[in-house]
């Protein structure tokens, strides 16, 4: 009985409660993994777009803009790190301000499966 | 004995002054609006009267107020921790997808135009309202508001690529929207007329002619 009471406290608990913080943000309609197309790590997991959390700061036309070059159709824009490094595409926002920029510490907000 | 009588009040004279003194103690209160002797003077308080007739109440400044006091309760709130915290503040729609005009219209969302605050906001509103009818469902005519849509889009957005600015020339159908034509572009990708399903759009009652 106590076995099985201080595997409920040391194993199960803590998992339950990692698992309840550290929730995955939920699927939501407009969210979009992008297709791997150049050569890369295939292990590592490909980009995911969340739509809404980018709706709720800017309007459509921030990114779908011909400056942008987001057309209105995923896929549509091959985005590599490179272009992403040099202000392009995510780039334009991502590099600190007003978004988190690029780095090794930050790979799996967007590269995540 | 004439003396004593002439210096002795004649009980005649004794009341008529009687009455001519509370006479002039009326005074005051026939002028300056008192209570009669024997009432209390409510002074300089207001006089409580009831509504002659039922206020009338408008429904749309209730409703006003009632979105007023979510904004200030939802201005009281810390700003979210963090995404999911975000997520779970967004307005949802009966199917549990985020009502992003809801979002918009009760302030829990104030999204930018530009990603530089100093710049100057290139999106431009329209409420134009177009009545698209409906071969299939003629009944339920759509009106697209232009009103909403500029809320979030610009009009090169549409213009001309998916829609020419000429009101018909589009030959809208529901097949074209689930090949991701017109319409389809962003709704049911990253936009939902709401309330879901057909009358999110095909919302309108076309009048008998």
């Amino acid at each position: 009985m106590i076995r099985l009471l201080r595997f409920v406290v040391l194993v199960l608990l803590p998992w339950v409660l990692t698992a309840a913080v550290a929730a995955p943000s939920p699927t939501v309609l407009g969210d979009i993994r992008f297709e791997r197309k150049s050569k890369g790590d295939e292990e590592f997991a490909p980009a995911v777009f969340p739509h809404w959390v980018h709706r709720v700061r800017y309007k459509c036309y921030v990114c779908h803009n011909k400056e942008m070059g987001f057309a209105f159709k995923s896929g549509s824009v091959a985005i590599t790190m490179e272009s992403i490094d040099q202000g392009k595409y995510c780039g334009a926002c991502h590099k600190g301000e007003p978004a988190f920029g690029i780095s090794f510490e930050t790979c799996n907000r967007c590269h995540r499966k | 004995m004439s003396l004593l009588a002439a210096c002795s009040t004649p009980p005649a004279l004794v009341s008529m002054a009687h009455t001519v003194r509370d006479t002039v103690a009326m005074i005051p209160a026939a002028l300056f609006d008192k209570p009669p002797p024997g009432q209390a003077d409510p002074g300089d308080a207001p006089v409580v009267r009831q509504p002659r007739r039922v206020p009338f109440i408008d429904p749309a400044i209730e409703e006003y107020k009632k979105m007023l006091a979510i904004a200030e309760a939802r201005a009281k709130l810390p700003p979210p921790a963090n995404w999911t915290e975000m997520y779970a503040r967004l307005p949802k729609d009966d199917e549990d997808n985020i009502d992003w005009m809801a979002a918009l219209k009760d302030k829990t969302i104030t999204p930018s135009g530009v990603i530089d605050a100093s710049a100057k906001d290139p999106g431009k509103t329209e409420d134009i309202e177009v009545e698209l009818s409906t071969s299939g469902k003629p009944k339920r005519m759509v009106i697209f508001s232009h009103e909403a849509h500029t809320q979030w889009l610009t009009c090169t957005n549409c213009h001309s690529a998916i829609f020419k600015k000429e009101a018909g020339t589009a030959k809208i159908t529901m097949d074209a929207i689930d090949e991701g034509k017109y319409c389809g572009v962003c709704h049911d990708k990253v936009a939902l007329a709401q309330p879901s399903g057909c009358k999110g759009c095909h919302k309108v009652k076309a009048k008998k002619s």
